[in-house]
C-alpha cells in the first residue's frame, strides 16, 4: 500500500450498510421500466403506422373515477391525483409524468437521460403510448368498470395500468416503502384524471 | 438469461464488491456520503440491466469500476447535480480512519481536482489499477493518464505539503 493510499483510505469510511436485496430490487425495477419503455415505443410507432397519431397529442379528458371515495385532488402537471400519501408529496410532474416522493427531496429533472434511476422507490404516474393488448403480461383486475393489468402482483415494483379512452396506457408504479397492494394501486390509479394536456411520454 | 440466475449472480457480485464500490465513490465525491450512495445504486441498477455483458467481461469486476467511473463522470458533465435516489435505509453517518484534520486536508485536496483528475487518482492509487487499466477505463490514452496523474499528484503535493511530509507519502 503507498502511502498516498493510506491517506485515500483514510479519508473515507470503510463501513458500509449492505442491502443486498435493495440492489436488487432496483435492477428488476429498472429492467422492468425498459421493458415498459421498449413496448411502448412500439406501440407508438404502431398508432402512427396505423395514422392514429392524434392520439399522440390529444388525448380526452376522462371523468374522474371513484370521485365519491377521493376528498380532495391534487394537480400535477399535465393531472389531477387524489392527494399523496402522508409525508409524500408531488416531487416533478409534466404533460407525461408524475412522480410522487417522500416530503423534502430535491426536484428531479423529468428530461434526465437516467430518470429511471431517479424514480425508482418512488410513486409514479407515467402516460405512454398505447397500440397494444397490454404492456406487461399479467392478471387483471376489473375496478370500477375499467380493466387494470398488474404486471408482478405481490412483486416489489409492482406495476398496475389502465387503458384510457385515447388508447395510451396510465401506469403506476410502486413505491415499495408504501406496502400498497395491488388493489390500492389500481383505486389509486383510478381515481387519477387527464386534462386535456396530458401527453404520451415521446421517449417511451 | 433467467431473472432467478441473474439475481444469485448479481447478488454475489454485490455482496463481493460493493463495499469498496462505495468507498471508491466516496472519493470520487469528496466524502459526500448521499452522492456517493446515489452513485453506486445508479452503478449497480445499470450493471444489473446490462448484467450480460457484465459476464461476459474479461475482469466483471473491473466493468464494476468503469461503471461506477463513468457514471461519476457523466454526472459531472451535467448542469444540475442529482442526488434523490430513494432508499430503504439512510447512510450511514462517516466513520473515516483517519484523524478529522488529515481526513478534511485529503478531501479538501481532492475537491479542487478536477473530476477527471479525481478519477485517475482513485483509480490509480486507491484502487491500485496500473496506468494502462485505468486508460481503459478512462476511455482514454495512457499518455492522458500519466499526465492527468502528474498534475493531480502535483496538486496534491502543494495543498497536502505537511501532512504528507509527515506522512511520508508520495
Amino acid at each position: 500500500m503507498s502511502d498516498l493510499q493510506t491517506l485515500l483510505a483514510g479519508a473515507v469510511d470503510d463501513h458500509v450498510d449492505l442491502d443486498v436485496a435493495a440492489d436488487v430490487r432496483r435492477g428488476r425495477s429498472a429492467v422492468r421500466r425498459r421493458r415498459l419503455t421498449l413496448v411502448g415505443g412500439i406501440a407508438a410507432a404502431l398508432i402512427l403506422a396505423g395514422g392514429a397519431a392524434t392520439a399522440l397529442v390529444r388525448p380526452s379528458i376522462l371523468p374522474l373515477h371513484s370521485a365519491d371515495t377521493v376528498t380532495a385532488t391534487v394537480h400535477a402537471g399535465a393531472f389531477v391525483i387524489p392527494p399523496p400519501p402522508d409525508g409524500w408529496s408531488v416531487q416533478a410532474a409534466d404533460e407525461s409524468l408524475v412522480v410522487i416522493a417522500p416530503d423534502g427531496l430535491p426536484k428531479v429533472d423529468l428530461h434526465d437521460p437516467s430518470l429511471s434511476l431517479r424514480v425508482a422507490g418512488k410513486l409514479s404516474i407515467h402516460l405512454v403510448p398505447g397500440g397494444i393488448d397490454s404492456p406487461e403480461a399479467g392478471p387483471t383486475i376489473d375496478y370500477d368498470g375499467r380493466s387494470f393489468f398488474d404486471n408482478e402482483h405481490g412483486g416489489v415494483g409492482t406495476q398496475v395500468g389502465v387503458r384510457e379512452a385515447s388508447g395510451d396506457w396510465l401506469v403506476l408504479q410502486e413505491a415499495p416503502r408504501l406496502g400498497w397492494t395491488v388493489q390500492q394501486m389500481v383505486e389509486y390509479l383510478d381515481a387519477v384524471v387527464l386534462t386535456s394536456d396530458a401527453v404520451p411520454d415521446p421517449g417511451a | 438469461m433467467r431473472e432467478k440466475t441473474r439475481d444469485t449472480a448479481f447478488s454475489e457480485y454485490v455482496a463481493g464488491q460493493r463495499v469498496r464500490l462505495v468507498r471508491a465513490a466516496r472519493l470520487l465525491t469528496v466524502g459526500d456520503e448521499a452522492e456517493a450512495e446515489d452513485l453506486v445504486q445508479a452503478t449497480l441498477t445499470k450493471l444489473y440491466v446490462n448484467w450480460s455483458r457484465v459476464i461476459r467481461a474479461d475482469d466483471p469486476v473491473a466493468y464494476g469500476y468503469r461503471s461506477l467511473t463513468n457514471t461519476f463522470l457523466d454526472e459531472r458533465r451535467r448542469a444540475h447535480r442529482r442526488r434523490e435516489v430513494v432508499t430503504d435505509t439512510t447512510p450511514e453517518v462517516a466513520h473515516p480512519t483517519a484523524d478529522p484534520d488529515t481526513r478534511r486536508l485529503v478531501l479538501e485536496a481532492l475537491e479542487g481536482l478536477a473530476p477527471r483528475q479525481r478519477a485517475v487518482i482513485v483509480l490509480r492509487h486507491f484502487l491500485q489499477y496500473d496506468v494502462a487499466a485505468a486508460a481503459e477505463v478512462l476511455g482514454c490514452a495512457e499518455g492522458t493518464v500519466k499526465s492527468q496523474n502528474a498534475k493531480a499528484l502535483a496538486h496534491l503535493r502543494e495543498v497536502l505539503g505537511a501532512s504528507l511530509h509527515a506522512e511520508g507519502a508520495l
